[in-house]
């Protein structure tokens, strides 16, 4: 079932000035519900300016925002539920945090929504749940806490607000290794256990690779692919023309094939890359 | 300290300013560094490990609590010294906003070099080789707030290379790129080092940069817990591993089927070496 579609969207930035720039064109796509979408594309392709459509902050230049079959820009009252039913964190969103408690930043986004106190209580411990906030964090000043810490809270109070649909743009930019495998397991974990729908913006193959179900590119603004993990990775070159690439162990094994080894292509972290050359060299690739 | 020692922090411990009456930790405990003219280092380390105090601290923007920093035999405290440790180490911090001066980006460029009084003709010359060097040539009428994160940085790194500094400081240049960005930054850094003989420190989260450089310092709280080169620094995995880091993903594939039986050297790092290492491995199969 289709969640969120895009219509022939375009957007254009300063319109009418010297600097007028067309960021996306005509782009066609749809979510469906439950899925783990990832987009992904050079830096300027416009996957920041595609996204904030989706929660009508952008109202489109052309084209149209479909929420569950309904246009979400056909009125206020419709442009301003979409805020709440698909939830955005920004790029680098540690640096939005503005309350004087980590409670406080958390429940902000829910405290909009006319819910009860207890309702907004429930859904702030849950989500600090999920991120692995601690009791005792909650009352800290968010300037207290660590980049990585910082970050969790501003997704946390996204995930507070329980949306339809969470689009996180670059959740895991910036961040050190351990930092950044805490985030993409708990936005797997967030999706597995609340079924939501949830869209990854990223230029991090292998962290795509670890987590989407299905990939859109964005190439100049508008789709170049999309397709499965598997799908979109084998285009490898004009994946790279674009200005992307595939991951590492990836390149290793398309070239081990190129050398005439029979192994399969479709390894993107290291531990599938174990077990693939395992089994290589089990049935016979002899070692 | 020898004559060749660019920059020298000699048992430096640093704690930034508490807004309350606890004083903060120490973000930096009697760190010992040096770095010679010339070479290629990469800074690896958790977020919050101290890597960006070390950047201020090169650069002479914040003084050490105890120990010292010399720069080329200058003491960083030394307020006289100021001009010349900035003419000598040049930093590009980690957010590129804060960076950004002038409305256009080739003004934007030439504002480093004018501050060191350079002849106009000469500024020419640099800002437009620094803006070629760094891929943004074409955007150099542009406003540079309208740029993506990738262009502003590389806008940012520009500034710094038309100062001509013996010495650039990078504050995770990549963090924000994509991958065609991030190799662009990294060959116009190697060319910097290789070609004209800059010395390079560049502070990242990617393990396959830090494969690139000639030396690789990890932190871990505060303290330098590794120093050396790549495979030096690699071949200790704990450490590694207790430090928050990874193993490039080569070497960490080439661990996991060594642990598993598959007899592959130790100390393969890049995607070239584990190919080499996997063929040799299968024919030596072949041959028996
Ligand atoms: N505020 C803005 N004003 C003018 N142009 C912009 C603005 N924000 C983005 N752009 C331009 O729109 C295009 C798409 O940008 P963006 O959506 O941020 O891409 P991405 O998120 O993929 O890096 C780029 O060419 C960028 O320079
Ligand atoms: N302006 C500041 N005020 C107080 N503490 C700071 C400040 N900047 C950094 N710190 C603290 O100093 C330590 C080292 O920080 P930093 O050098 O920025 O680490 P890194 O660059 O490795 O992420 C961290 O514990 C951090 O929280
Ligand atoms: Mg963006
Ligand atoms: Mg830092």
């Amino acid at each position: 079932m289709t969640v969120l579609e895009a219509k022939n969207l375009s957007y254009e930035y300063s319109v009418g000035t010297p600097f007028q720039v067309t960021a996306i064109k005509n782009i066609n796509l749809t979510v469906e519900k439950g899925e783990m979408l990832a987009i992904i594309g050079h830096t300027g392709s416009g996957k920041s300016t595609l996204i904030q459509h989706f929660n009508a902050l952008f109202q489109p230049t052309e084209g149209q925002i479909f929420l569950n079959g309904k246009d979400i820009n056909e009125s206020k009252e419709s442009a301003h539920a979409a805020r709440f039913k698909v939830g955005l964190c920004f790029q680098y969103p540690e640096y939005q945090l503005f309350e004087s408690t980590v409670y406080k930043d958390i429940a902000f986004g829910p405290s909009n929504m006319g819910l009860s106190d207890a309702e907004i209580d429930a859904r702030v411990r849950r989500a600090a749940a999920f991120t692995g906030i601690r009791d005792d964090m909650l009352e800290k000043s968010p300037f207290d806490l660590s980049g990585g810490e910082k970050r969790r809270v501003a997704i946390a109070g996204v995930m507070a607000m329980e949306p339809e649909v969470l689009i996180m743009d670059e959740p895991a930019a910036g961040l050190d290794p351990r930092g950044r495998k805490t985030i993409l397991e708990l936005i797997k974990n967030y999706r597995e256990t609340t079924g939501s729908t949830v869209i990854i913006v990223s230029h991090s193959m292998e962290d795509v690779a670890s987590v989407a179900d299905r990939i859109v590119v964005l190439n100049k603004g508008t789709v170049a692919l999309s397709g499965s993990v598997d799908e979109v990775f084998s285009h490898a070159d004009e994946l790279v023309e674009m200005g992307l690439n595939i991951p590492q162990i990836t390149k290793i094994f398309a070239e081990l094939k190129k050398s005439g080894y029979d192994l399969n292509t479709s390894v993107y972290t290291s531990e599938q890359a174990k077990n693939e050359i395992l089994r290589y060299l089990q049935k016979g690739g002899n070692a | 300290m020898n004559d060749n020692t660019l920059i020298s922090f000699r048992d430096v411990s640093y704690r930034y300013e508490s807004d309350t009456d606890t004083p903060l930790p120490l973000a930096l405990k009697n760190i010992n560094i040096d770095i010679k003219k010339g070479e290629f280092v990469a800074i690896l380390g958790h977020n919050g490990s101290g890597k960006s105090t070390i950047a201020k601290l090169s650069n002479a923007i914040i003084m050490p609590e105890s120990g010292k920093v010399y720069i080329k035999g200058m003491d960083t405290v030394d307020e006289k010294l100021e001009y010349d440790i900035r003419q000598t180490v040049g930093v590009v911090f980690q957010n590129p906003d804060n960076q950004i001066v002038a409305t256009i980006v080739e003004e934007d460029v030439a504002f480093g070099p004018e501050n060191l009084g350079i002849e106009p003709k000469e500024i020419r010359k640099r800002v437009d080789d620094a803006l070629k060097s760094v891929g943004m040539y074409d955007y150099r009428f542009h406003q540079p707030h309208k740029l993506s994160g990738g262009q502003k940085q590389r806008v940012a790194i520009a500034g710094i290379m038309a100062m001509q500094t013996e010495c650039i400081v990078l504050d995770e240049p990549t963090a924000m790129l994509d991958p065609k960005g991030r190799e662009e930054v990294m060959t116009a850094m190697q060319r910097l080092n290789k070609e004209l003989g800059i010395t390079v420190v560049l502070i990242t989260h990617y393990m396959d940069e830090a494969v690139k450089a000639d030396r690789v310092i990890v932190m871990d709280s505060g303290e330098v817990v590794l120093d050396g080169t790549p495979r030096e620094v690699f071949s200790q995995p704990d450490i590694i591993e207790h430090a928050g880091l990874e193993l490039p993903e080569s070497a960490k594939l080439a661990n996991e089927l060594r642990k598993n039986g598959v007899e592959l050297p130790e100390g393969i790092l890049t995607p070239e070496e584990f190919i080499e290492a996997f063929k040799f491995c299968v024919s030596g199969g072949n041959e028996k």
